[in-house]
C-alpha cells in the first residue's frame, strides 16, 4: 500500500508517525542521501551514519515540512544531509593539516567520450580522495550549484578562498581521471 | 560542448550507491531509540531540574553556616561555683571569691531566656554586683519551683538554658543587641539554580567556627583573651585536566588529575594565620550525558576520588601533611567541545570523604565530610 503513495501522501502519513510510512520514506530516499553523504564525507561508514541521522532528523521535523511539488521532499532531506555533512566537516577541520599546494594546471580537460567511460563508483572514489575542504567546495559548486559567496559563508572561508580551493580540487580530479584513462589504454 | 564537471554532475546526480547490508534494520533500531527518548524528554528535563535544585539546596545547606559577629563576643564574668544556699551560712557569702571574666560567645539560645522564663529575666538586676546573690537565689528558686512545662522537650531545653545562663553576670543589658545570625547571601543562588550556585560557591562558601579559652587547671585565665579564636575554612578551589573515554553514545568513563586548594584562616584576637593545603586528586567516574546540543553537553556522573596532599603550609611554614584520602563523588556539569577532542568543563560536585586517620589537617572537609564544590578545567575526549 505504501509503495503506491505519492510524495505528498507519504509526508502526511509520516506526519502521523506511521512507522510503515517512515520505512517507505527510508526505502525511497536512503540510497540517494547515502550517495550524497559519501560525496561530501568521503568515508562509507561515516556516510552511512550521517545518512541515517539525516533521515531520522527529517522524520523528527516532518511536521514543519511544507510540500511544494514533486521532488520537494527529496530536496528537503538532501539539504538536511548537506547541512549535517558540512557541520561534520567544519568540526573536524582542525584535525586536517593540508599543505594545499596547487599542482600544475596544464592537464588536458577530459573529453565527453572519455568521461562517459568512467564508472560512477570511480568518480566517487576520486572525490573521496580530496581533502575535506576541496571535496566540500567541489560538491557545493559543481554538484549542488552554490556560488562561491554562499560557499564561503557556509564554510567560513573567503570567496577567493573558495575559488582557489575549487581550482585545486579540479586539478587533483583531472590528474586522477588522466591516470585512470592511461591505465585503461594500456 | 559539456565541461567534464557537468558530466560528473550528470553521472552522479541520478546515481544511487547500493546501501550497506542491514541498513534498514539499523535505521529502525536507531529511530526506535530516538522515539522513546522523545517521550522521556520530560524525565530528562526533570532530572536536569532536580540536579539544579539539588545543587542549589546543597549550596544553601553548606553555605548557611551561622557565624558569630564580632560584637557577639563579650567578656563574661564566670559565676561562682554553685553552692546550695541552705548549706552556706549567711556570713560566708561575702567570702565567695570573684572570678575573673572569660571571653565567651553569647549563643542565640541565651536570647530565648526571657521567653522561657519572663519573670526571672525581669527580676535580674545586672548593674549591681552586690545584688548578685539575690539573683542567684532567684535562679535557684526558679530551678526548684515546679514551673516546668508539661512538654518534656521544652522542659529539658528550659532547664538547659537556666543552667547555662543562670549566672547573674551575663551581659544581657537593655542596650545589648540581640545576636544576629549571619547567613551568606544564598537566597539568590537558590533561586538562580544549581549552576549559578555552583559558580559562586567557591567565592562565597566558607565554614566558620569559634573556640574560646577557659581557665587553666589552676584557675588562671590570664591567656583567656588570646585563647579566643575563629577558624574559617573556605571551600576548595578546584581545577583539573580530565580525560573522558566514550563507552557509548551517552556513557563516558572520566578520569584525570584534579588540583584542589583548601584555604583556612585561624584568627585569634592577636594574630591571623593562614593555612594552605594543596591536594592532587584522581577521580574515576562514569558520566551519563543527559543533553547534547551544538557541542554543549549536560551530564551527570558518579564514582570515587583518591586525594593526595602535596603540601601544607601554615603561616608560610611547612606542617604535617595529610596522607591519601578517598571520597565518593557525584557530579553534574556542563562541558563544551571547542574541538572534537578537546573541551572545557564546569561541574558542581558533591563528595563524601571516607573517614580516615590519614588526614591530620583541619580543612573545610574536616567540618564537612559531605562537601559541595565546583571543579573546572580542560577535558580531552577519546573514543567515539
Amino acid at each position: 500500500m505504501y509503495k503506491e503513495l505519492d510524495e505528498q501522501e507519504l509526508v502526511r502519513y509520516c506526519q502521523e508517525r506511521d512507522r510503515s510510512a517512515e520505512d517507505e520514506l527510508y526505502r525511497r530516499y536512503a540510497a540517494k542521501v547515502y550517495t550524497l553523504c559519501r560525496r561530501y564525507l568521503g568515508d562509507d561508514d561515516e556516510a552511512k551514519d550521517m545518512m541515517q541521522d539525516a533521515i531520522i532528523q527529517a522524520l523528527d521535523k516532518i511536521q514543519t515540512f511544507k510540500y511544494s511539488g514533486k521532488g520537494s521532499l527529496s530536496g528537503w532531506i538532501s539539504r538536511i544531509a548537506i547541512n549535517k555533512a558540512l557541520n561534520q566537516i567544519k568540526r573536524r577541520r582542525w584535525r586536517t593539516v593540508s599543505l594545499d599546494i596547487a599542482g600544475r594546471d596544464d592537464i588536458p580537460e577530459p573529453t565527453e567520450e572519455e568521461m562517459e567511460a568512467i564508472p560512477q563508483e570511480k568518480l566517487l572514489e576520486w572525490i573521496a580522495k580530496l581533502s575535506d575542504m576541496r571535496r566540500a567546495v567541489f560538491n557545493l559548486y559543481c554538484m549542488d550549484g552554490y556560488g562561491h559567496k554562499e560557499i564561503g559563508e557556509m564554510l567560513g572561508i573567503s570567496e577567493k578562498g573558495s575559488a582557489s580551493t575549487l581550482a585545486k580540487a579540479r586539478i587533483q580530479l583531472k590528474e586522477e581521471i588522466r591516470r585512470y584513462l592511461k591505465e585503461q589504454d594500456t | 560542448m559539456k565541461q567534464w564537471e557537468d558530466i560528473v554532475k550528470d553521472k552522479l546526480e541520478g546515481y544511487e550507491s547500493p546501501l550497506p547490508e542491514g541498513s534498514l534494520a539499523e535505521f529502525r533500531t536507531r529511530r526506535d531509540a530516538v522515539a522513546p527518548a522523545k517521550k522521556r524528554r520530560p524525565l530528562v528535563w526533570s532530572m536536569a531540574a532536580a540536579t539544579a535544585l539539588a545543587a542549589g539546596l546543597a549550596a544553601v545547606l553548606f553555605l548557611r553556616q551561622p557565624t558569630i559577629p564580632e560584637d557577639a563576643i563579650q567578656l563574661v564574668p564566670q559565676p561562682a561555683a554553685p553552692v546550695a544556699m541552705d548549706t552556706v551560712p549567711a556570713d560566708t557569702i561575702d567570702m565567695i571569691p570573684a572570678i575573673p571574666p572569660v571571653a565567651q560567645t553569647v549563643t542565640p539560645k541565651a536570647v530565648r531566656i526571657p521567653a522561657a522564663i519572663p519573670q526571672q529575666a525581669e527580676t535580674v538586676d545586672y548593674t549591681e554586683p552586690a545584688e548578685s546573690l539575690e539573683t542567684t537565689e532567684t535562679t535557684q528558686a526558679t530551678e526548684t519551683t515546679p514551673t516546668v512545662p508539661a512538654d518534656e522537650s521544652v522542659a529539658q531545653e528550659t532547664t538547659d538554658m537556666t543552667t547555662l545562663d543562670s549566672t547573674p553576670f551575663i551581659v544581657i543589658c537593655p542596650t545589648a543587641k540581640p545576636v544576629k545570625m549571619k547567613v551568606e547571601p544564598v537566597t539568590g543562588l537558590a533561586m538562580g539554580g544549581g549552576l549559578v550556585a555552583a559558580v559562586l560557591t567557591p567565592i562565597l562558601g566558607k565554614s566558620e567556627r569559634m573556640t574560646y579559652g577557659g581557665p587553666d587547671p589552676d584557675g588562671n585565665i590570664n591567656d583567656a583573651i588570646n585563647g579566643v579564636s575563629t577558624t574559617t575554612h573556605y571551600l576548595p578551589v578546584k581545577a583539573g585536566l580530565s580525560a573522558s573515554f566514550a563507552l557509548s553514545d551517552r556513557l563516558n568513563a572520566t578520569t584525570g588529575l584534579e588540583y584542589s586548594l583548601f584555604l583556612s584562616r585561624f584568627k585569634s584576637l592577636s594574630e591571623t594565620e593562614w593555612q594552605q593545603a594543596h591536594y592532587i586528586g584522581i577521580p574515576v567516574r562514569l558520566d551519563y550525558t543527559l543533553l547534547s546540543y551544538k557541542g554543549l553537553d549536560l551530564y551527570l556522573g558518579g564514582g570515587m576520588e583518591a586525594d593526595y596532599c602535596l603540601a601544607a603550609l601554615r603561616a608560610g611554614k611547612d606542617i604535617e601533611k595529610d596522607g591519601w584520602s578517598f571520597s565518593l563523588l557525584g557530579a553534574g556539569g556542563v562541558q563544551y567541545h571547542f574541538t572534537e577532542r578537546m573541551g572545557v568543563f564546569m561541574e558542581p560536585q558533591i563528595t563524601w570523604t571516607i573517614p580516615s586517620e590519614n588526614r591530620v589537617l583541619e580543612t573545610y572537609r574536616t567540618d564537612h565530610p559531605f562537601m559541595f564544590s565546583v571543579a573546572g578545567g580542560l577535558r580531552l575526549f577519546f573514543g567515539k
